[in-house]
């Protein structure tokens, strides 16, 4: 079954991952390229400012690969009215396991891109004395920040279910007014606190804010 | 003979408008039963219910001796079913449609499932959003005979299809009936198709069923009587009067269910006369009987 729903959801998705790993495998390199002809390569703040760049690109990719593999099974049920999979001998909770499992492991593909291009990226460049390479250190927090991306999306779209993108727009607009709200009244920023909370160790996205440096000291 | 499937005082509120309300239904073990109904009357739903993909407000249903949808996995394991609508992934092939149902399947029957593909000149290679109508049909109609089941559920099989279609898709299925006794529900609003096919029938008219009987039960039970100075109201009628209309002078057209030949006695004791008895076909019995659900028995001319 787990084989049947990887290939589904595979062909589903091969398009958009294939955009995804070019956009792991080349990117890295444009940055350097691009970002090293503008300074001196063997200066180390600017070697560390143009890897800092680089590494919010991984970041942003990380996410959009995740929630484009969470949403679209999901999107594609639903237009179908989820008959296909509620009239399989299988409970609907299993169903949603293997979707779940099937494109957590799709996820890998672009973290093998990630990894290979960061490689290349860092062996085609003037790494500096004092400075490392870290392609696989990149590479593992691509996997789990995309791991963490996927599956917040994955939870609101099947706990929310088609209401998801009214649920995500509601809670963006429920954020501004309660900041507008502690704003006039004094109080510190809440959007700040709750940020902080979320993405500052142990925050469950704390990785979107560690260092993705390919190289660093 | 058990039964294939039973329902009892089911009770299911879709929105304010439409609701499934005290549903009881009884398909016998082996029998090909019609479910009759007019549009939006509440077939699919009752499907749907069926199968568990809704949830019941209230009572209970049984499909295979399983209770829906507590054991509903296990009987949709023994289920072919065919929806009203195509639920099958577009960019996937025939084939890896075929693979992808055949991993759910315990019972999935790889010989047979090639046989019907081959049966129905469906080629392996064909996407699926380039069937066309007819080939998504018999798509579904060979998913749902590939793993054997005992029960098939029939959601307007056949409906839009041509004419070619229609009949190599009503032969599949029954060629898979004849050779294995299954029992199968097939909801159609196609009447002369279910006369045809049919051994049991139930009419379902704005979330009720208004009958469910034998087919001969319902085909030569239904009439249409013309009766010469009808007597008035009277609670003692050995038949149910489905409608009652004014015909010509002093002549009622009356239709009747449950008519027995030794009836007439009736209308002698009654001091009237019955002039003709005539038969209805399926068509003209399912429209008396939904005619008489819709609107209140009087004399029609009196009605309007």
């Amino acid at each position: 079954m787990f084989g049947q729903v990887l290939y589904t959801q595979w062909k589903w998705a091969r398009t958009e991952l294939f955009l995804y790993v070019l956009a792991a495998f080349l990117v890295p390199t444009v940055i350097i390229r691009i970002g090293y002809s503008q300074v001196d390569a063997y200066s180390i703040s600017n070697v560390l400012g143009v890897m800092g760049f680089a590494g919010a690109f991984f970041g942003v990719l990380a996410l959009v690969c995740a929630f484009g593999l969470a949403w679209r099974p999901y999107i594609i049920d639903a237009s179908l009215r989820h008959v296909g999979p509620l009239s399989l001998p299988v409970p609907w909770a299993t169903f949603v396991r293997l979707r779940f499992l099937a494109g957590a492991t799709l996820l890998l593909i672009p973290t093998i891109a990630v990894l290979l291009g960061g490689v290349i990226a860092t062996a085609t460049s003037v790494v500096p004395a004092t400075l490392h390479a870290y392609p696989g250190g990149v590479a593992i927090r691509f996997l789990f920040a995309s791991l963490i991306a996927y599956s917040a999306g994955f939870l609101l779209q099947y706990v929310a279910g088609k209401h998801a993108v009214r649920v995500a727009i509601g809670l963006f607009f429920l954020v501004i007014a309660v900041e507008l709200a502690v704003t006039l009244l004094g109080y510190e920023s809440m959007v700040l606190r709750v940020w902080n909370v979320f993405t500052t160790w142990p925050g469950p996205f704390s990785i979107f804010n560690a260092r993705w440096m390919l190289i660093d000291v | 003979m058990s039964d294939a499937i039973i329902v009892r005082n089911v009770t299911y509120r879709a929105g304010k408008e439409f609701a499934i309300r005290d549903l009881a239904m009884t398909v016998p073990t082996g029998s090909v039963y019609g479910f009759l109904g007019p549009n939006g009357s509440g077939k699919t739903t009752t499907l749907r219910l069926l199968l568990g993909m809704l949830p019941v407000d209230d009572g209970t249903i049984s499909v295979l001796g399983h209770d829906v949808p507590a054991g509903v996995h296990k009987a949709l394991a023994k289920i072919g079913y065919v929806p009203e609508r195509l639920h099958l992934y577009p960019t996937l092939t025939v084939e890896e449609t075929m693979r992808y149902h055949a991993a759910f399947y315990p019972d999935w029957d790889n010989a047979r499932a090639e046989n019907l593909r081959r049966g129905f000149a469906l080629r392996a290679e064909q996407a699926v959003e380039r069937l066309s109508k007819g080939e998504s049909g018999k798509l579904m109609m060979l998913l749902a005979l590939a793993h054997n089941p005992d029960l098939l559920v029939l959601d307007e099989p056949t409906d839009g299809l041509d004419p070619v279609v229609r009949r190599d898709v009503l032969a599949a299925l029954l060629e898979y009936v004849s050779a294995r006794g299954a029992t199968v529900l097939i909801s159609s609003h196609l009447i002369h198709e279910q006369e045809r096919i049919c051994d049991h029938v139930g009419v379902m008219d704005d979330g009720r069923l208004l009958a469910e009987m034998p087919m001969a039960a319902f085909r030569g039970g239904i009439k249409r009587l013309r009766v010469s100075k009808a007597p008035l109201d009277r609670g003692d009628l050995p038949f149910t009067l489905l409608s009652r209309g004014v015909s010509a002078g002093r002549e009622e057209e009356w239709v009747v269910r449950g008519w027995q030949p030794a009836m007439k006695e009736y209308f002698v004791t009654a001091e009237s006369e019955l002039r003709e008895v005539i038969d209805l076909d399926l068509e003209e019995s399912f429209v008396e009987l939904l005619r008489s659900a819709r609107v209140p028995i009087g004399v029609a001319g009196e009605e309007n």
